[in-house]
């Protein structure tokens, strides 16, 4: 789940208007600033993030649950297993698809739950992996797309 | 020097004088840390309260590889790894008591310090708000039923690493950043010098010491064993804390209370924390 791309453009505008247009002494510089607002505003409601990446992340999260449902009840946790299945069954029906991805976040956090509550119950351990395998692959596919931080260029100027 | 209060911030909400008090303690101890002069209440001078301290000379080096070289030649990281344990020994040294530091509070006995800090920083993600995070989830669950013991109580820096020192000479001028200061087990700091955060691909701890070169010159400058389920159990809670310091960014930047882009910047960096959440939960 990311910040949607409306919010991040309309921040950057945000910025560059009220911090980095006030320090800009050249016209021309000045001039460049004024486009890049002007086009931040038109592209700022037209934006969403790729549905190809996001439906991939989606589709694994709930095949990690569908796992996960079938371990439930593999381990006696009907109710549980029952529960999780209705959750991507609802997340399924939603229209938008970062709506799915908390509703399938918020299944995948109630199966963690029950895994910590019933640690000690043989089989438990399965739930947690279906579960675990996903979010650790989320986590490389997040990783790879992530551009190299420029946390030195940002902290000197 | 002069640093003032924020107004608004990762940590907030925000008071400089328990970290004023603390440096005016460590003046009478081995610590290298800013000395401070004075404190100031009153608004009516800068609108919010600030202290004044001596100007410390240095760069502060960062934790981050340019071009994948390493951010300290040997040379320097043996004697910046050295001063670096040399100065966290010092610090849990303090006689936190004798010093008049009794004002931070300390926790209970037992998994008091555990407990505490715990919860401190899941109050931070429960404010910051949001959308479920299934990977912070799995290790803030983790953290509860393994809240570690210690009866050592000590200063504990809550931000010890490289990016937080400055160097001048090819040695630890002072040690800086002392907002999380605070009462605990002295693992903690071990625990967030661990964070592969501050190493990324770099095998040394902070840029500067294997890890088992850290806990045998922290035992051999601290006389205090290392416990390392401690310091494990911290470096999975120093994940929880910096997701925690993020998360708390990108609410003041999802509302509007900030202008500041490196908030933003967070919502991309977390795919580097999701990495480390998994790595110190030994997934990856």
């Amino acid at each position: 789940m990311r910040l949607p791309p409306a919010v991040i453009l309309a921040g950057v505008a945000r910025t560059l208007e009220e911090d980095v247009l006030p320090a800009v002494e050249s016209r021309t510089a000045r001039g460049l600033v004024f486009a890049a607002l002007e086009m931040l505003a038109n592209v700022q409601d037209l934006v969403e993030w790729r549905a190809d990446v996001r439906e991939e992340e989606l589709a694994s999260a709930a095949a990690a649950l569908g796992d996960a449902a079938a371990q439930l009840e593999a381990s006696g946790l009907t109710a549980d297993a029952a529960r999780v299945r209705d959750a991507v069954a609802a997340a399924a029906r939603l229209p938008d698809r970062e709506a799915r991805g908390c509703a399938l976040d918020a299944a995948l956090e109630d199966v963690l739950v029950v895994a910590d509550r019933e640690r000690e119950r043989p089989g438990i351990d399965a739930v947690h992996a279906a579960v675990r395998a996903h979010l650790v692959n989320q986590a490389v596919r997040d990783l790879m797309r992530a551009q190299r931080p420029l946390l030195n260029r940002i902290s000197q100027g | 020097m002069l640093r003032r209060q924020p107004a608004a911030g990762l940590l907030e909400p925000y008071d400089t004088e328990p970290e004023f008090r603390v440096l005016a303690a460590l003046a009478a101890t081995p610590v290298r840390a800013p000395r401070v002069l004075w404190y100031e209440r009153d608004p009516a001078v800068f609108e919010r309260p600030f202290y004044v301290m001596e100007l410390v000379r240095g760069t502060v080096p960062l934790p981050v590889m340019v071009d994948g070289k390493p951010v300290f030649d040997d040379d320097a990281r043996a004697r910046l790894g050295e001063d670096f344990v040399g100065n966290l020994a010092a610090l849990h040294a303090v006689d936190w008591h004798a010093a008049d530091l009794d004002f931070l509070g300390a926790p209970a006995p037992g998994t008091g310090a555990a407990a505490r800090e715990l919860a401190r920083w899941e109050g931070y993600v429960a404010r910051a708000g949001g959308p479920p995070r299934p990977l912070l989830t799995e290790a803030v669950l983790w953290l509860r039923r393994g809240l570690p013991a210690t009866d050592e109580i000590t200063l504990v820096h809550g931000d010890y690493r490289t990016g937080n020192f400055l160097v001048d000479g090819g040695r630890i001028a002072a040690i800086v950043d002392w907002e999380m200061v605070h009462l605990g087990d002295p693992m903690e700091d071990l625990g967030w010098a661990c964070m592969t955060l501050w190493r990324g691909e770099s095998p040394y701890m902070c840029h500067l010491l294997e890890r088992e070169q850290l806990y045998a010159r922290y035992e051999q400058r601290s006389g205090r064993r290392v416990d390392r389920a401690r310091v494990h159990f911290y470096e999975v809670l120093a994940t929880v804390k910096m997701a925690a310091i993020m998360l708390t960014g990108l609410h003041a930047f999802r509302e509007g209370r900030t202008r500041d882009l490196r908030m933003a910047l967070f919502d991309h960096q977390w795919a580097y924390m999701s990495v480390a959440i998994a790595q110190a939960r030994g997934f990856l």
